[in-house]
């Protein structure tokens, strides 16, 4: 009898920093993945207008998927008989050490942002509406040229505020927490978000 | 003056958008506030992008 190849594939283990994107005019339902520019792995400016990269971070980027299934028990068995989805809960998370205050909006997104001559701000308070918006991790691969690994959330906010600290011995860094929403606009199975690699 | 999608609150002379409202600025003024816009455009839904 024959065995069965183990598919050890070294290619497939990944290692490398990844950036953080608000992508402006995400994926339809129909094209689903990014369009990225070919050499650099950024959205395609014209395919993603006004996408924007939220900096430097201070250690890695984590994309988590949660699946939080429950059991279907019945007085005739000891074992759950079945399972159903109970919730899913997709996020994007990170620690970010650049600080101009538009990037700030994009973690405090209730703030509201103004400039004019002389300064950027942030005001807030008293807008009840979360903004929601299409956010990517983007990481090149480790073991091929122009190919990416792509975490994409269609529509997500973001969780957890702003903490900004000030220190002389410790440089400046904030969280962001971005959470998956569901966009009932889409179909069934591709509502929240998807991740992939590029192949070529 | 373009038309754009506010995705994130801005104030722009003194007037507060809001997300989700569509608002129409001078190039200029956007480019102040463009991680907070998205610019509306008629378009056809494109076919699957490159390097996708």
């Amino acid at each position: 009898m024959a065995g069965t190849a183990k598919g050890y594939d070294i290619s497939a283990i990944h290692q490398g920093p990844g950036d953080l994107w608000i992508i402006g005019t995400p994926p339809t339902d129909t094209t689903q993945r990014l369009t990225l520019n070919a050499t650099d792995g950024t959205p395609d400016a014209t395919a993603h207008p006004a996408s924007v990269c939220l900096g430097t971070t201070e250690s890695g980027i984590t994309f988590t998927i949660k699946v939080k299934a429950a059991d279907i028990k019945v007085d005739q068995a000891e074992a759950p008989v079945d399972n159903y989805l109970e919730e899913l809960d997709a996020s994007i998370e990170a620690e970010l050490s650049q600080q101009s205050v538009d990037l700030l909006q994009n973690a405090l997104t209730t703030g509201v942002y103004s400039t004019a001559s002389g300064y950027k701000q942030l005001t807030f308070g008293g807008i009840s509406i979360v903004p929601s918006f299409a956010i990517a991790a983007i990481t090149p691969k480790r073991t091929g040229t122009n190919l990416y690994i792509v975490s994409l959330l269609y529509k997500c906010n973001s969780k957890g505020g702003l903490t900004i600290m000030a220190s002389r011995s410790k440089k400046s860094t904030h969280k962001v927490q971005f959470t998956g929403l569901a966009d009932l606009a889409r179909t069934v199975g591709r509502q929240i978000g998807v991740h992939y690699e590029t192949l070529t | 003056m373009n038309k754009y999608k506010v995705i994130l609150p801005i104030d722009v002379d003194g007037e507060i958008y809001q997300h989700g409202a569509i608002v129409e600025l001078k190039p200029e003024t956007a480019m102040l506030y463009r991680h907070a816009l998205q610019a509306v455009v008629e378009k056809e839904e494109t076919a699957d992008g490159r390097n996708s």
